[in-house]
C-alpha cells in the first residue's frame, strides 16, 4: 500500500513512534510519510527534535562478553537431559504464568491476596450447591459436640 | 533465508557445525537484547543461553515460512525476558524492586544514562523500543515478537519515546 500523502496527524503520529531516520519508518508508509514531511515545515521540526533523541539512544550501547565458545559448552553439557529439563521447567512455570495472567503487572501482593480469597469463596459456593444433603446432620452434630457438653446420647 | 532453512533442518538433524554457525550469527543481537531488557549481565547472559539451548532443542519446530530465524530467536528471547523480569518482580518486596538491578556498571559514562533510562521504562514499552531501535526489526516483527498488532506497538514507542526524553533531559539537570 503506498499512499500519495499521510494526514498531518498520522504522519507525526508515525515519525513520533519510530523517529527521524527513514530507515526505521515502517515501509508501507516510508515513501508518504517522507513526502508529508516534505511539503510540511511542522512535521520537519518535529523530525528535528526526534532526530535528537534518535543521537542520545545512539549513545546507549552494550558489550556483549558471552562468547560462541560459552553457549556451545552450555548446549553440549545441557542437550543431554534437556527434554526433561524442558518439560519440568514448562510445568513449573505453569503456575506462575497463571499467576501473571491473574495479577496483571502491578503491585501483586495486594492483588494475589484478593484472587486467592476470591477462588476459595467461590469453590466454597460451589461445593456447598453441588453436593447433596445426606440424611438427618442434626444427629452427627450431636455427635460432635457430645465430648464437649458430656451430654448422653440416645441410641 | 534459504540457507537459513536448510541450516535449521541441519541443526533439527543434530549438525553441530551449523549450530555453531548459526549461533555465532545470531548470539550477539539476541544477548545485546536480553542485556537491555533485563539490565543485568548474569541474567542476560542466563537467558541467551537458554534461547541458544532451545535453537538446538526445538529446531525442527521452526517453519521459515512463518518467520525469519532472527525473529524466531528475538521472541523465544523476549519470552523469557519478559518471565524473568516478572519472576524478579514478585520476588522482590513492593517497593524494593530496583528497575535497573546492577544495571550498567560496566558500561561506558556515555551509554550508562541511556541505558538507566530504558530500564525505567515499563517492560513492554522497553521492549518495543529496543526491538525497533537497536535490533533493527520491521514493525511487522516487533508486533510478532510481542505478540500485538502494529497499531498497538506503535502506540507504546511514541509512550516510550517521549518517557525517554523526560527522562534523560531530568538526567542532565
Amino acid at each position: 500500500m503506498t499512499e500519495e500523502m499521510l494526514s498531518p496527524d498520522r504522519a507525526e503520529a508515525l515519525i513520533l513512534a519510530y523517529g527521524a531516520d527513514s530507515a526505521r519508518w515502517p515501509e508501507d508508509v516510508r515513501d508518504a510519510l517522507g513526502r508529508s514531511i516534505a511539503g510540511n515545515p511542522n512535521l520537519a521540526n518535529r523530525v528535528a527534535v526526534e532526530r535528537g533523541l534518535d543521537d542520545a539512544l545512539a549513545l546507549g550501547t552494550t558489550t556483549v562478553s558471552l562468547s560462541v565458545a560459552q553457549v556451545l559448552a552450555n548446549t553440549e553439557r545441557k542437550a543431554e537431559h534437556g527434554l526433561q529439563v524442558d518439560a519440568h521447567e514448562a510445568n513449573s512455570h505453569l503456575f506462575e504464568r497463571f499467576l501473571d495472567w491473574l495479577c496483571f503487572s502491578g503491585p501483586e501482593t495486594v492483588w494475589r491476596g484478593a484472587a486467592v480469597a476470591g477462588l476459595m469463596l467461590t469453590l466454597g459456593i460451589g461445593f456447598g450447591a453441588v453436593i447433596p444433603e445426606e440424611g438427618d446432620w442434626s444427629a452427627s452434630e450431636q455427635y460432635v459436640f457430645a465430648p464437649i457438653t458430656g451430654d448422653e446420647i440416645d441410641g | 533465508m534459504e540457507g537459513e532453512a536448510e541450516a535449521m533442518r541441519r541443526v533439527a538433524e543434530g549438525d553441530r557445525e551449523a549450530y555453531a554457525l548459526l549461533v555465532a550469527d545470531h548470539l550477539s543481537p539476541i544477548a545485546a537484547y536480553t542485556q537491555r531488557m533485563t539490565g543485568n549481565e548474569a541474567s542476560a547472559e542466563d537467558i541467551a543461553q537458554e534461547v541458544f539451548l532451545r535453537l538446538w532443542l526445538k529446531a525442527a519446530d521452526f517453519d521459515p515460512a512463518r518467520a525469519r530465524l532472527t525473529t524466531w530467536l528475538h521472541r523465544m528471547a523476549h519470552n523469557l525476558a519478559i518471565d524473568h523480569l516478572r519472576k524478579r518482580q514478585r520476588e522482590a518486596p513492593l517497593g524494593e524492586i530496583d528497575p535497573g538491578e546492577a544495571t550498567c556498571h560496566d558500561a561506558s559514562a556515555e551509554a550508562a544514562p541511556v541505558l538507566n533510562a530504558l530500564m525505567q521504562l515499563p517492560e513492554r514499552q522497553r521492549s518495543a523500543l529496543t526491538l525497533t531501535y537497536y535490533q533493527d526489526l520491521s514493525n511487522r516483527e516487533v508486533a510478532d515478537i510481542m505478540g500485538l498488532g502494529t497499531r498497538a506497538v506503535e502506540s507504546l514507542l511514541v509512550r516510550a519515546r517521549s518517557a525517554m526524553k523526560r527522562i534523560l533531559e531530568m538526567s542532565h539537570d
